[in-house]
């Protein structure tokens, strides 16, 4: 076997492995961030009514669930629901959520419920959807590999307008490529997220999404003008753009921090993560990774055939000539 | 350089005058897109919904703008005059330099045509506030320009010129300047220009960050 | 004077100067002879830095095209295959346009001057537009020449010119000859280029296919080796 096979094969299977890894780490490892309830109500009878104030909650709530009530004093419970797959979406913190149910143990403070009401729905920031946040390990892995995909186009054009290589300009058109589809990934799994957690899909005041946004089209520009011609001065046109475009990417990379974003801020940022998540993340990251090196060398090796057959073609036609 | 750049900019501007085959096209162009957001906004009126003039603005002059780059360099691109220039000994950011100039010229003359078309069809008295408002178009369309100049003589060497130039500019353009320049011509109609700061400073920065890549560039673009 | 090494030059992968060694001494003449396609625009326009060699070095007066673009362009002059000239100004105003991009001052009398030498005088003030096509190219050499260039570089100058502007084109280049100014012609014109020239290279797919002193040889010897040259392709 050549080497340049056992490259691919390594490529090929460590984004393969690392990809599941990934998933198996999203649904088994990270624990649901469903966060605390705290109980704004009176000390519960035999039978009682419940206000709940929540901060975050977990899926549908249907028929019976029991809760771990907390005493915390002055007739307040702190309900720890962090595993609790039964409350409704949607919610968000200091909407105060009516449960009607059973105490069954009132030594240890367990509550049957026997069904939920939401008292006030309006919507204010919080993790509202920890299992569509599952999507997030996808999400930010794929926005970095096309970060990582442009940076490579930045530095391959720079390359080829200094010395003119051939390879490298392939190189970047290759990551460009690669890179608008991990840019694609990113903005349409953003808003599945979004959707749950928002109530939105998409929210264009927000600088990170609008940065992103104009990133991808940038990129889709560099495609669309290296899709028409064949070579000539469309490779250092494209090289040209290439530099200029990648402005885009810092400014996307840092939108969230520098200015206000509703836009989620896993990296960097103090408790931000828990060292789960950021374990995931990790994996997530190398895992695109692997996938953006074999795509590319792929890619890379295709546009050296093309051209290799466009060769082979001319030859042949000026020894028929 | 800078000298070179300046001869080039009075020879377009010259043969411009002499012609005026794109001041035509673009004032005439700018009349059009402001009758068309006219028919389009039919029953609103811009004293009464004033969030609407400076994206109508902003837009015509944008168009118009665009409509304007890409001649700059095809004219001279098809007849080789371009080489001619190009042959000069001087650095060839000073062609980008007279482009720059006589774009600029042109594209501030369209502006204010447009800005009086706009307040005769919107029936709009821009009042106290004509100063700010002129300022921001000034700086608007230096950003403007200084990118456009940079990208229309990259399409200038592209299939579907035109198509090439609003393909690769409206991305770099819309965070950079077009929307700083309408939220901050917004708060200029509101009498608030010093709430610009913000987006004034925004548009200068990359306008400097746009020319230095133009510096670096140019050299590159032409040659293709 | 021009000192080539081992150039190529490739459109995206093609290949059209394909390894081109030369040195052209001060005062020659040079004539370049080949097939259409061969290349020989192609060359000139590297030397004259509108195209930048993918693979190689290409020295005028020590200076580097690539690096030193502008030292090298203030040292040619050239006759393209196009006039460079503006149609919509005069023939006045595209040289006084020129001679401030060349750095020089001319005045209305010395533009005048110029144009003279071309039999352009009295047309001075008319729009090139309205030119003829050999007075277009009486008006570019007078172009090419308005900064005392120490080399020219002339793609087919002869193009469009009446006997007249031959004659008034040969002269001049022998003047130019006479002062030691160095001398690239491109032309197809076989009889024309012995007559001038003092060395004659052949260009042949991006390659110099023969390069020859005129002492060397008769015009019926070149003309048979140019023909087989041109044969064996
Ligand atoms: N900008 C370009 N892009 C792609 N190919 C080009 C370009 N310019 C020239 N060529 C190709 O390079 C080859 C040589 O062209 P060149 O103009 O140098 O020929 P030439 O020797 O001057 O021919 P002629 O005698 O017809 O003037 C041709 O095959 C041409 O198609
Ligand atoms: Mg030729």
């Amino acid at each position: 076997m050549d080497k340049r096979k056992v490259l691919d094969y390594v490529l090929l299977t460590g984004s393969l492995i690392f990809i599941l890894i990934t998933i198996f780490m999203a649904i088994y490892y990270v624990p649901l961030v469903g966060t605390d309830v705290s109980i704004v109500a009176q000390k519960p009878n035999e039978y009682t009514e419940l206000e709940l104030r929540v901060k975050g909650i977990v899926d549908d709530i249907s028929g019976t669930s029991e809760f771990d009530l907390v005493d915390i004093g002055n007739s307040e419970f702190e309900l720890n629901v962090e595993h609790n797959e039964n409350l409704p979406s949607g919610l968000s913190e200091d909407d105060v959520v009516i449960v009607t149910g059973v105490l069954v143990d009132a030594d240890a403070l367990v509550f049957e419920s026997t069904g939920i009401e939401i008292a006030d729905d309006d919507t204010s920031a919080g993790w509202v959807a920890p299992y569509a946040q599952k999507i997030f390990y996808l999400h930010t892995p794929a926005a970095w590999a096309s970060y990582l995909a442009f940076g490579i186009v930045f530095v391959g054009s720079i390359i080829y307008l200094k010395n003119g290589s051939n390879k490298w300009d392939t190189i970047a058109l290759s990551s460009a490529e690669i890179g608008v589809m991990f840019c694609t990934l990113a903005i349409v799994t953003g808003p599945l997220w979004a959707k749950p957690e928002w109530g939105v899909y998409w929210r264009w005041e927000d600088t990170k999404l609008l940065t992103t946004f104009v990133m991808w089209m940038i990129y889709l520009g560099y495609i669309t003008l290296r899709l028409g011609a064949g070579g000539r001065s469309v490779a250092r046109i494209a090289a040209v753009f290439g530099i200029i475009g990648f402005m885009a990417v810092p400014l996307s990379f840092i939108s969230s921090r520098v200015w206000q974003s509703l836009h989620p801020n896993p990296v960097g940022q103090s408790g931000g993560l828990s060292s789960e998540a950021g374990m995931t993340l990790m994996v997530g990251v190398i895992a695109m990774s692997f996938l953006y090196f074999y795509l590319l060398k792929k890619r890379v090796e295709l546009e050296e055939t093309k051209h290799k057959v466009e060769e082979l073609k001319d030859d042949m036609e000026g020894e028929i000539e | 350089m800078s000298a070179n750049g300046i001869t080039i900019a009075l020879k377009d501007l010259r043969v411009e005058f002499r012609t005026m085959r794109m001041i035509v096209t673009m004032v005439i162009f700018s009349l059009m897109v402001i009758m068309a957001f006219r028919f389009a906004f039919l029953f609103y009126s811009a004293e009464a919904e004033p969030m609407i003039i400076a994206p109508i603005l902003w837009v015509t002059f944008t168009f118009a703008g665009m409509f304007g780059l890409v001649s700059s360099f095809s004219k001279e691109k098809d007849t080789g005059s371009l080489q001619g220039l190009m042959l000069c000994p001087s650095d060839r950011f000073s062609i980008y330099l007279g482009k720059l100039l006589s774009n600029l010229v042109l594209l501030l003359i369209v502006d204010f045509a447009a800005l009086l078309f706009f307040s005769v069809f919107f029936d709009f008295d821009y009042g106290g506030n004509i100063v700010p408002i002129v300022s921001l178009v000034i700086l608007g369309s230096v950003a403007f320009t200084i990118v456009g100049t940079l990208v229309a003589g990259m399409s200038v060497n592209l299939k579907g010129r035109e198509s090439a130039l609003t393909i690769l500019m409206l991305p770099l353009i819309i965070l950079t300047v077009l929307m700083p320049a309408i939220i901050a011509t917004s708060k200029a109609l509101e009498g608030q220009i010093e709430d610009a700061w913000g987006e004034i400073r925004i548009i200068a920065m990359f306008s400097l960050v746009y020319l230095a890549l133009s510096y670096l560039l140019f050299e590159y673009v032409l040659e293709a | 004077m021009i000192e080539i090494e081992n150039v190529v030059k490739e459109f995206g992968r093609k290949g059209v100067i394909n390894g081109i060694d030369l040195r052209i001494e001060k005062g020659d003449y040079l004539v370049i002879l080949g097939p259409n396609g061969a290349g020989k625009t192609t060359l000139l326009k590297l030397i004259s830095t509108l195209l930048r060699p993918s693979e190689g070095t290409i020295k005028i007066d020590g200076y580097d095209v690539k690096e030193d673009g502008v030292a090298v362009r203030r040292r040619i002059g050239v006759l393209g295959h196009v006039s460079y000239l503006y149609d919509e100004l005069s023939a006045f105003e595209n040289l006084r346009f020129y001679a401030k991009m060349y750095g020089v001052t001319l005045g209305l009398e010395e533009i005048r001057a110029i144009l003279s030498r071309v039999k352009l005088a009295h047309r001075m003030n008319d729009l090139v537009g309205t030119y003829s096509r050999g007075m277009k190219q009486r008006l570019a050499i007078a172009r090419a020449i308005i900064h005392k260039p120490k080399i020219l570089l002339l793609d087919e100058p002869y193009t469009g010119l009446d006997l007249n502007g031959r004659k008034i084109l040969t002269e001049m280049l022998r003047g130019f000859q006479k002062q030691g100014i160095t001398t690239v012609m491109v032309t197809h014109d076989i009889e024309r280029g012995y007559e001038m020239g003092n060395r004659l290279a052949v260009i042949i797919d991006g390659k110099i296919a023969a390069d020859l002193r005129k002492e060397d040889m008769s015009i019926e010897d070149f003309k048979n080796r140019y023909a087989g040259l041109m044969g064996a392709t």
